[in-house]
């Protein structure tokens, strides 16, 4: 799954050090999740949606293609 | 008096010196055959190691790492299991050629059964914790 973590990351001026830190993971996830390694839970990314002021498909982009 | 906090960096050194001085201090207690040394020791490390980590800065654990581990489990559970399973059953089908590791044989057998057991009882609980 795509996601513009990072973009909704810089516009609101936050390193992924402070991003884990104010959704509760730890720097890695970030990280990982940014790449597209990895896929948040649902929880986590509501967490993210409501962070960053905006709607779940704003910031994750499901591909049906990848499956 | 505030709790002394540590940072990742500081918690692997630490983890790596206590395990370097547990495996020392148990491979004395080995040579020595004494078994009280080597119990101690391994609990006394992993409570020195539980110690640390309550100490640590910032979130430790979270999803992914709970992911990881799960996916570590899993795959050294079944590795764990084919091999007891595949080497019990050599063991015991050669237990003419070979009578003297016919317990290590039934052991590995039913170690492989039991961890099965274990397995499908836990499986059990969490399928009907998680709503099936």
């Amino acid at each position: 799954m795509k996601n513009n973590i990072k973009v909704y990351r810089a516009m609101n001026d936050l390193t992924q050090e402070s991003l884990a830190e104010k959704v509760g993971v730890t720097r890695q996830t970030i990280h990982a999740i940014e790449k597209g390694k990895y896929d948040p839970s649902l929880e986590l990314a509501f967490k993210l949606s409501r962070l960053f002021g905006a709607r779940i498909e704003d910031i994750f982009l499901y591909d049906d293609s990848e499956n | 008096m505030g709790v002394l906090k540590m940072k990742q960096n500081q918690f692997r050194i630490i983890f790596f010196l206590i395990v370097m001085f547990m495996g020392a201090i148990l491979s004395i207690a080995f040579s020595m055959g004494n078994p009280i040394l080597a119990v101690g020791i391994f609990f006394a490390g992993m409570a020195a190691i539980y110690l640390c980590k309550m100490r640590l800065e910032g979130v430790v654990e979270d999803e992914r790492i709970h992911l990881v581990s799960q996916k570590a489990s899993w795959v050294t559970f079944k590795i764990l299991v084919v091999i007891f399973a595949i080497g019990g059953a050599a063991l015991l089908s050669m237990r003419d050629i070979y009578p003297s590791y016919t317990y290590l044989g039934f052991f590995m057998a039913y170690v492989s059964c039991a961890v099965l057991v274990l397995y499908s009882l836990f499986y059990m609980y969490y399928n009907r914790e998680y709503g099936a």
